[in-house]
């Protein structure tokens, strides 16, 4: 995993569910793995999207999981923008407890949080940046997977989201 | 006799400079907190023939939630280029493990950046992540290309986690 994960962020890997936007691509996909064989199995992806407006114009994907499955979030961010460097840009992703599918208006991320990051470094183009993060969600309940980015020096930010749906 | 004298104390300045492998370009603080619990790591070195400092254990119980930080910075004055920074959180055999575990199965997160870095640049992240199954578990963050981009050696910064 080691290997694929840095070979991808090294530019050596295949962009099947990369959508190119205007400055970033992302490749966001939520795995289900098995127990015994840490194998991957099925999977859920989408590419990149842009707010304004709020939700984006992409459909978002769903995903329905069982409770208690263990799961993996992986995610590449690339910054497609080509002309010189750009300071202090910052990436985030979480997981959080949604009211709905296809919910439009972020969740606040003060509750229902399973896992999140972010990351703060200087964009140069072609740059990258990914996680790949182990979780399993307990309880029922829509999900959001969502990976953003912040301070891109553009008049919009990308994005990248799929809804889960525990049962 | 004046210039042979600078000459001389030319000669002897570059003569007693430090070893390469000592030299910390890349300065680390990495810190791990589950609970109120908090264990920190700085910079070391990786390279043929270091020998790497222990490392702090951090105990936690099964399904804890565990936060991350890490910031990462080039205290060196030439730019260095097409860093890799790598994280990642994986199951090992025992504490205190020497040889780093194969990241094929048992990594509970992982990620990793690609930056140029001037002197005083610098790179943060933050993650978080809970791990079910009892044992030992390795993080690590660590550079992957510094050596490459005109250092001589690669840095990281280690703890290990047990989870009981």
């Amino acid at each position: 995993m080691k290997r694929c994960f840095v070979l991808a962020l090294l530019g050596l890997a295949t962009w099947a569910l990369t959508v190119h936007a205007e400055h970033a691509a992302i490749a966001l996909k939520v795995f289900r793995v098995e127990t015994e064989s840490g194998r991957t199995t099925e999977e859920v992806g989408a590419g990149a999207d842009q707010e304004p407006p709020a939700g984006g114009v992409q459909l978002r994907p769903l995903f329905k999981v069982k409770a208690g499955e263990p799961l993996v979030l992986q995610f590449i961010y690339t910054n497609t923008y080509p002309h010189g460097v750009t300071k202090a840009v910052r990436i985030r992703y979480f997981i959080v407890r949604a009211e709905k599918v296809k919910q439009k208006t972020l969740p606040p991320l003060d509750e229902g949080v399973v896992t999140q990051g972010q990351f703060h470094l200087n964009f140069k183009p072609k740059c990258r940046v990914g996680a790949r993060v182990a979780f399993t969600l307990r309880d029922p309940g829509v999900y959001l997977v969502r990976v953003d980015s912040f301070n891109t020096n553009s008049d919009h930010e990308h994005f990248s989201a799929i809804d889960l749906q525990v049962e | 006799m004046l210039r042979t004298l600078l000459a001389g104390l030319l000669v002897l300045g570059w003569l007693s400079r430090p070893a390469p492998a000592a030299a910390h370009h890349f300065t680390i603080d990495l810190k791990v907190q589950a609970d109120k619990a908090t264990r920190t790591a700085t910079a070391d070195t990786a390279g043929a023939g270091v020998k790497s400092r222990e490392r702090a254990v951090l105990r936690v119980k099964a399904r804890t939630k565990i936060a991350v930080r890490w910031t990462l910075t080039n205290a060196g004055k030439t730019t260095v280029k097409d860093v890799i920074v790598h994280f990642f959180a994986v199951a090992q055999d025992k504490v205190g493990q020497v040889t780093v575990p194969k990241l094929t199965r048992g990594v509970a997160a992982e990620s990793a950046l690609s930056m140029d870095f001037q002197p005083k640049d610098s790179t943060r992240g933050e993650l978080s992540f809970t791990l079910d199954t009892p044992g030992a578990y390795l993080l690590r963050l660590e550079t992957i290309g510094a050596a490459a981009g005109g250092e001589d050696h690669e840095h990281f910064a280690a703890l290990d986690i047990v989870v009981e």
